[in-house]
């Protein structure tokens, strides 16, 4: 269940986080769930301001 | 260890607080067959019971941090410096709502209630205190003098320190005299795991009784004999009141009156210190970039003052000075403005070596810092609020703080360190958990609440064995200087009976 991005803003996150760490030999980001843990940081850890 | 329900008994001794000094206090009083009884108004925690010490980062929510709701609702005041409340440590530390205390002036109290108190969570950083440390206060004409010298405790503090197992190498130094040490860790001064629950509690456990939820509301005196007879307690569970009765008190809660007990010259309270926790500097370390290390060591290094420690160190701009503690690792590679394939690389190599070491300086003993208890204000224990009103002064604000940095930043340079960084910020008391003094030991009952004894001027079955004894602050972790004096205070009432 996301906490804090929707279905866009999801979609905007991993197209973002995969060109930080791109799929190499290695994982991307998105494989290795990088999302979960920035949509979780940001809805329950961070206040709205 | 018998854990009883509150009964009206007579018992030797009575140990209020189960912390270090407590702790240490009772297993002293047992091996010297006292039946004594720890008061201890939190949970039981038993050896073994720490619920996140073996887990990592990763095995908490949210990478070991707290949310920002539940920071402000429970522990803004001892999270102020973002440094000490997180998942796995949050259960050692009081809710703030549930544990309330005012401020005159902002003051970082943190603190649990449980068994071991913060003999669970200490640095474990052991150091001697020497005569610059004892005899400052009389060479400089600050507050009062110590009623004791380094060759009164020395042998105390081989006595604790082959307990408690402290390792170390003899330096030799005359700020740090030379302790009974167990080898060092590798390329570090460092010391072995110590808690009550491993150490002091064991081997009070056959004859020790304590009893969990009991905070004490004040110690009863007997005119006729100008002793105390017995202690009243309040289960925090109940709310119901008990008394418990004895031949002494060792106290570790003495501000707890501060018009009362022992207060017959109103020093109780006053001279509040802790150390100066606002400076420090990190720099990243060259070379030995094909080494790595392994496992996690106690400690990292150590660097003991260095100014005023004689003619040729003194300094004109202040009094005392300061120590760092510091460590030296390697982090994770994610340098700044790289993207994609050549990030990975990055990232996939170790960091340099990155130095961080935190400056103590050293607070002086002002009358004016104080703390005391608001009688117009009461718990949910009915217990007055404590309040503390305690601040950094000239000798702090003015020179210590900038040399702390200074001197730091100029080391690290000369060692060769690059990319070097430093802060300097007005942090308040408390932060540094070290806070000590409102019941100081002197000479004579004018100016201070114990004797060289530890012993109370005003009533002498009570004696007072925590860190509120200190008649200065020193820039050492003073936890090993509260568990001698401990120790010699425990074998002082033994010798009288």
């Amino acid at each position: 269940m996301p906490h804090f991005f929707d279905q866009e803003g999801h979609t905007i996150l991993k197209a973002t986080i995969d060109k930080i760490l791109p799929k190499t030999e290695s994982p991307s980001a998105t494989e290795v769930g990088v999302y979960k843990i920035i949509d979780t940081m940001v809805g329950t850890v961070y206040k709205p301001s | 260890m018998t854990v009883i329900k509150k009964n009206e008994v007579t018992y030797d001794a009575i140990v209020i607080g189960s912390g270090i000094s407590g702790g240490y206090a009772a297993m002293e009083l047992c091996t010297k067959g006292y039946k004594t009884l720890i008061l201890e108004r939190g949970r039981m925690v038993k050896r073994g019971e720490y619920p996140t010490a073996n887990k990592d980062t990763w095995e908490f929510p949210n990478q070991n941090l707290l949310s920002q709701e539940e920071i402000e609702k429970h522990y803004s005041k001892q999270n102020g410096l973002s440094l000490w409340v997180y998942q796995d440590t949050k259960h050692w530390i009081n809710k703030e709502d549930e544990y309330p205390y005012d401020e005159d002036k902002p003051f970082d109290w943190i603190r649990g209630y449980h068994v071991g108190g913060r003999s669970l969570m200490w640095g474990r950083h052991c150091y001697r205190w020497s005569d610059i440390d004892f005899g400052a206060n009389a060479k400089e004409g600050i507050a009062i003098d110590w009623p004791i010298r380094y060759k009164d405790i020395e042998p105390w503090y081989d006595y604790v320190e082959t307990f408690v197992g402290v390792s170390g190498q003899k330096e030799g130094l005359k700020q740090v005299p030379n302790g009974r040490f167990l080898p060092p860790f590798p390329l570090n001064c460092a010391e072995q795991h110590f808690s009550n629950q491993v150490a002091t509690l064991p081997v009070a456990e056959k004859t020790v009784t304590i009893c969990l939820f009991s905070v004490v509301s004040e110690i009863v005196y007997d005119k006729a004999t100008g002793k105390a007879f017995g202690v009243k307690i309040i289960d925090a569970e109940t709310r119901e009141a008990t008394k418990f009765f004895l031949r002494i008190v060792l106290n570790s809660r003495s501000e707890e009156f501060p018009n009362g007990l022992g207060n017959s010259n109103g020093e109780l309270g006053h001279n509040l210190m802790d150390h100066h926790y606002g400076m420090g500097v990190s720099a990243s370390v060259k070379g030995f970039e094909d080494a790595y290390y392994k496992g996690r060591k106690p400690l990292g290094f150590y660097i003991p003052r260095f100014t005023n420690i004689d003619e040729k160190t003194k300094r004109k701009e202040y009094f005392r000075g300061f120590g760092y503690q510091g460590t030296i690792n390697r982090g994770q590679n994610h340098p700044e403005g790289v993207m994609g394939e050549e990030l990975k690389q990055h990232i996939f190599k170790p960091d340099p070596y990155m130095l961080y070491m935190t400056c103590f300086g050293e607070i002086l003993p002002y009358h004016e810092n104080k703390t005391f208890l608001n009688f117009d204000k009461k718990d949910k224990n009915g217990m007055p609020i404590i309040t503390f009103d305690a601040k950094l002064r000239e000798n702090e604000n003015g020179t210590t703080q900038g040399c702390g940095v200074k001197c730091g930043v100029e080391m690290l340079a000369a060692a060769g360190c690059e990319d070097i960084q430093s802060y300097n910020d007005l942090t308040s008391p408390g932060a540094c958990i070290h806070e000590m003094g409102t019941a100081r030991v002197g000479h004579n009952s004018k100016a201070s609440v114990l004797n060289k004894w530890n012993q109370m001027h005003d009533v002498p079955n009570v004696f007072v064995t925590d860190g509120s004894f200190m008649t200065s602050l020193g820039t050492k972790p003073p936890s090993i200087t509260y568990i001698t004096l401990t120790a010699r205070a425990v074998d002082y009432v033994h010798k009288q009976m």
